[in-house]
């Protein structure tokens, strides 16, 4: 009996058989919600970390690879937090949460195939061109320059071509034989690599 | 791993408290408050048609009206229950009926030959009038209802976008049927439909959704 319950459940279902646990954790959830709309960082903090896997879990389903899956959590996270007025803790919070995560990853697969697609996406150009002066600034940096070194490849050519040489995209495209879209995606990748390292050596 | 790590520090650092949204009912009740007294302005300033009390004992005039104030209610309703991530899609329907209604009755005035097809009555009101209460209406009403559910932007804005759209296009064109004698005639016919279409069109564009990447946050 008990057995056919759990076979009758989809394969990938995250929340665990039987329903009392799900039901807490959701209510923990939700309270760990209320409290972070009030201001509470510590509780945000944890909730945050505990939806992580379930994120990760969806996106990994939905995008093809672990870089993109990552760079799916982060974007449904930082929805999460724009419109985290809009959680009711009358409410259940994982349908919101899971509702939230949906729509942002399916958004993303659409991007990937819009970047794979065609050239033009402006969202990124204005990122890069945001990014730009930032960079160029701190190009005499010991420690950027260091982490500039221990990028990825790939993402260390996007960062060398379009950021300290300048090129346009194009141009960095038929100098890398990248494609244009893959050269966003690396360089995207890298400033937030850079973004992360030059805020943990300033914090020291 | 560690990059989602650092996002949720920076995130959660020096968090600022957020006022919670009113639920979604009595936020569309209020809005449709408000745009009652705007189209009750409106119709101040216009003044109400000259026939307007004739004209109301006609069932199919009055269907109209009926399905005008059905799709503003239906649609209202609809835009602030979908803005919220968790609510059913289902409520995109709530708007249809209405729209049925307001449709069917506009077309049916025009089969019957109510009133002329060839809109000799825009003499009595001209055009440029008629555009004129149109913005006047829709205008405020379209940028208050995007100011208030500008947080869809970043998750299914269209479902949103049509439905808005519909009930913005219903009050529009009641404030057109109050004011201006203008019922059945192609004008009205292609001033209601075309209202529909360019906040239905105008709606699908901006409602592309925004990457969540390039909002501001506060940095650690």
């Amino acid at each position: 009996m008990m057995a056919d319950r759990n076979m009758s459940l989809p394969p990938l279902r995250l929340v665990t058989p039987g329903e009392a646990p799900a039901r807490a954790r959701d209510l923990e959830w939700a309270l760990l919600m209320a409290r972070a709309q009030q201001g509470d960082g510590v509780a945000y903090a944890r909730l945050l970390r505990e939806i992580t896997p379930l994120l990760r879990a969806r996106a990994l389903r939905r995008l093809r690879t672990r870089h993109d899956a990552e760079d799916g959590v982060q974007d449904v996270l930082l929805t999460l937090h724009a419109i985290r007025h809009t959680y009711d803790p009358a409410r259940p919070f994982v349908p919101w949460l899971v509702a939230i995560a949906d729509h942002r990853l399916i958004d993303g697969l659409r991007r990937q195939m819009r970047r794979s697609a065609r050239e033009a996406a402006l969202d990124d150009d204005v990122e890069i061109a945001d990014e730009h002066g930032r960079a160029d600034a701190n190009v005499e940096h010991p420690a950027l320059l260091r982490a500039i070194d221990a990028l990825p490849e790939g993402q260390r050519q996007a960062i060398h071509l379009l950021k300290l040489r300048e090129m346009s995209l194009a141009d960095a495209a038929r100098h890398s034989g990248q494609t244009i879209g893959s050269l966003k995606t690396a360089t995207h990748r890298a400033m937030m690599t850079l973004r992360a390292v030059m805020q943990r050596t300033k914090q020291k | 791993m560690n990059e989602t790590e650092d996002l949720i520090g920076r995130l959660s650092h020096d968090l600022p408290p957020v006022r919670r949204l009113m639920r979604p009912v009595p936020r569309a009740l209020a809005w449709l408050a408000l745009a009652s007294v705007l189209l009750g302005a409106l119709a101040l300033t216009e003044g109400l048609r000259a026939d307007l009390l004739v004209r109301l004992q006609g069932t199919m005039f009055d269907l109209e009206i009926a399905g005008m104030v059905l799709t503003a209610l239906g649609g209202t309703l609809a835009a602030f229950m979908l803005s919220l991530p968790d609510r059913s899609r289902r409520w995109l329907a709530a708007p249809v009926p209405g729209l049925v209604l307001w449709l069917a009755s506009m077309g049916a005035q025009c089969a019957s030959g109510w009133v002329t097809m060839a809109g000799s009555d825009m003499s009595q009101d001209p055009v440029l009038r008629c555009l004129a209460t149109l913005l006047l209406a829709s205008l405020p009403l379209s940028l208050s209802l995007v100011l208030l559910l500008r947080h869809v932007r970043l998750l299914a804005p269209l479902p949103v976008a049509l439905s808005a759209a519909a009930s913005v296009a219903a009050m529009a064109a009641l404030a057109l049927t109050l004011c201006h004698a203008i019922d059945a005639s192609l004008m009205i016919l292609a001033f209601n439909l075309g209202t529909l279409l360019v906040a239905g069109s105008v709606a699908a564009v901006l409602a592309r959704p925004k990457n969540a990447g390039a909002l501001p946050f506060r940095q650690a």
